[in-house]
């Protein structure tokens, strides 16, 4: 494959008459390798070139693509330039076997768009994006929009790439870009911040804020960074666990007190109006909530059995039911339920001989699956693609944030810190907008 | 002067002289040699002074044993008690110890504390919230049954935000699985229980 892969560098170089580098210059042992990866399941091939001036934006779109795990990516050589010309899209099909080719040129108003599906020539995209072309700063969105657009076009599939990750570092809450970019800290009190969530439509964030041995659940907007307090959740005890409906006009959390933990529904649109959805008392803790993408149901962890198990309740408190503990490996105690956007699964973490892994549960089959299997693993959160997970582990050393693949059980590292990175809370995506 | 005068003015002189009485010699009569003088004012108030400075040692060495005695007895109210790993149970070993701080507050009415749970790391990060809490609340309750009236006693949870040890060991996750005692009033005067 690799002599393969060399032949196909010369000919893109001779194609586009770089003769800088005849392809005699090109041995076995040089470092330049082209990205194709063959995996298991259909993965479209698919190449990015960029003109004079897009090389940072055509990169983070190679990335993009990559933490898709949807493509086959052919990398577009360093050494061979911007496209200068049309490209050889002929090349492409025949030689690569690829079947789709992104061109980005420079235009006014951002950049030109072409995206040719290879085997029938048709152009399956084309036109002008508002990009910012630097690839730095929260600009970058821009060009991750534009790679999930290219990802829904190509492969079908929902993008990832325009989104961020909320977590506790160094007891405050930072975002962080999906492909590990951007890093920032977000949550602005003094206290010890944790359990960031999102908005649905990512202009706030909630989390709770350990100050004054009191722990209120703040809601910040993200723009203005002005704070809010939800009502009930000052004085003794302490919010957990905030989590904002589908609709964005709700919320529900856990209010921790010396009369136990129970969960309560607030109006945030006008913050008022709080209702017990539980009343467990001192016998349980309910805690966790998280909501189905239609707003009906809501799922929690609640000890009311002994042992912590994952329970889903109407989203007003009516009809609440254990999801079947025996189903999935392990017979410890499930934590921190997280609901897929696509309604169909949700992912928790259950502590599993003497190590605690990352389970999904489906609801067609009622069966739960592990998808890690060493170390600590735990707080998984839904990418928007309800494909991917990130979630904290202690896989490496230390604990920072890994995003997987569900399908492939490809992993990456998203965080590398100088301290434990928790409770992650992936965003919506931005797609469509740019925050 | 004539000579004739000067002669009587001698003459005068002379008679002067002579129509004086002689003092008889007086002879002191000797008295006892005299020693110091003794200033009763001085002794009186190097006395007072010295009784003054030992009533003020005496003070001060009080006010050192009170400050001692005071000290001791926050270190016992703020000694901590463990738990078990997930729960909230009071050890029968540290019952001792809170029937002692129920006992401190009973003989200082103006005491009041706050009670805060902790956790280990284990568990999930917001699940031990609520564990803290309950911690803090089986303390609080404990002390309550002493006959504390529950308005002394607040409660809070740290979870695990705050350990004592950071280690991943045993030891160390004992360490942490904790309920911390701390006075927020009334610790300036504190008397022993009788």
């Amino acid at each position: 494959m690799r002599k393969g892969a060399l032949r196909l560098l010369a000919g893109i170089l001779a194609l586009h008459g770089v003769a800088a580098l005849p392809a005699a210059r090109l041995q076995a042992q040089d470092p330049i390798q082209l990205g194709i990866r063959y995996q298991p399941g259909v993965r479209p091939g698919i190449v990015v070139a960029a003109g004079a001036g897009l090389d940072s934006v055509r990169k983070i779109i190679e990335r993009d693509l990559q933490f898709s795990d949807r493509f086959e990516l052919a990398y577009w050589p360093d050494g061979a330039g911007p496209l200068t010309g049309p490209l050889n899209l002929q090349l492409y099909r025949e030689t690569l076997g690829l079947t789709w080719a992104a061109e980005l040129r420079p235009a006014v108003g951002g950049v030109e768009l072409l995206l040719n599906h290879l085997p029938s020539g048709a152009a399956r995209i084309r036109g002008v994006r508002g990009v910012e072309t630097s690839g730095i700063g929260p600009g970058r969105m821009s060009i991750h929009v534009l790679s999930d657009e290219i990802t829904l076009a190509a492969s079908g599939g929902k993008g990832i790439a325009a989104s961020r990750i909320l977590f506790q570092y160094s007891d405050a809450i930072w975002s962080i870009d999906s492909d590990g970019a951007n890093l920032a800290r977000v949550s602005r009190g003094t206290g010890i911040a944790m359990s960031p969530a999102w908005a649905p439509d990512g202009s706030r964030v909630a989390y709770t804020e350990l100050r004054d041995f009191s722990g209120p659940v703040v809601i910040q907007n993200l723009t203005s960074g002005a704070r809010q307090t939800v009502p009930t959740t000052t004085g003794s005890g302490f919010g957990g666990t905030p989590v904002f409906s589908p609709r964005g006009d709700e919320m529900i959390f856990a209010r921790g007190s010396e009369q136990g933990t129970d969960l309560f529904r607030v109006d945030v649109a006008r913050m008022c109006c709080v209702l017990a959805l539980t009343a467990s008392g001192r016998l349980a803790d309910n805690m966790n909530p998280t909501y189905s993408p239609d707003g009906r149901r809501v799922a929690f962890m609640s000890t009311r059995p002994g042992r912590p198990q994952i329970y889903v309740m109407d989203a007003d408190g009516a009809n609440q039911q254990a999801l079947d503990p025996s189903a999935g490996p392990g017979t410890g105690g499930s934590f921190a339920p997280d609901w897929s956007p696509d309604g169909e699964r949700i992912a928790f973490h259950r502590d599993i001989a003497g190590g605690r892994q990352v389970l999904v549960y489906e609801f067609g089959t009622g069966r739960a699956t592990a998808v890690t299997g060493t170390g600590r693993n735990e707080d998984p959160s839904w990418a928007p693609d309800s494909r991917h997970l990130v979630f904290r582990s202690s896989r490496g050393g230390g604990s920072q944030l890994w995003v997987l693949d569900s399908e492939t059980g490809a992993m990456r590292q998203l965080t590398n810190l100088n301290g434990p990175a928790r409770m992650p809370s992936w965003s919506p995506s931005f797609s469509g907008t740019t925050p | 002067m004539s000579r004739s005068l000067s002669v009587l003015l001698g003459l005068a002189i002379l008679a002067t002289a002579c129509g004086k009485k002689e003092e008889p010699v007086v002879t002191p009569t000797p008295t006892a040699p005299q020693g110091p003088v003794v200033n009763q004012d001085s002794i009186d108030a190097a006395n007072r002074a010295r009784a003054e400075q030992a009533r003020r040692d005496s003070l001060a060495r009080a006010a050192a044993a009170a400050e001692a005695e005071r000290a001791a007895l926050v270190n016992e109210m703020a000694t901590m008690i463990h738990f078990d790993y997930d729960q909230s149970a009071i050890r029968s070993s540290d019952m001792a110890l809170l029937a002692r701080k129920a006992d401190i507050m009973r003989a200082n009415p103006n005491v009041r504390i706050r009670v805060v749970g902790h956790a280990d790391e284990r568990g999930s990060d917001e699940y031990n919230l609520a564990l803290g809490m309950r911690r803090a609340t089986s303390a609080k309750e404990y002390l309550v049954r002493q006959g504390i009236a529950a308005g002394r006693i607040e409660t809070a949870s740290l979870g695990e935000e705050v350990p004592l040890d950071p280690a991943a060991t045993e030891s160390a996750w004992a360490m942490n699985r904790r309920g911390e005692f701390e006075m927020i009033a009334g610790a300036q005067t504190l008397v022993r229980p009788q």
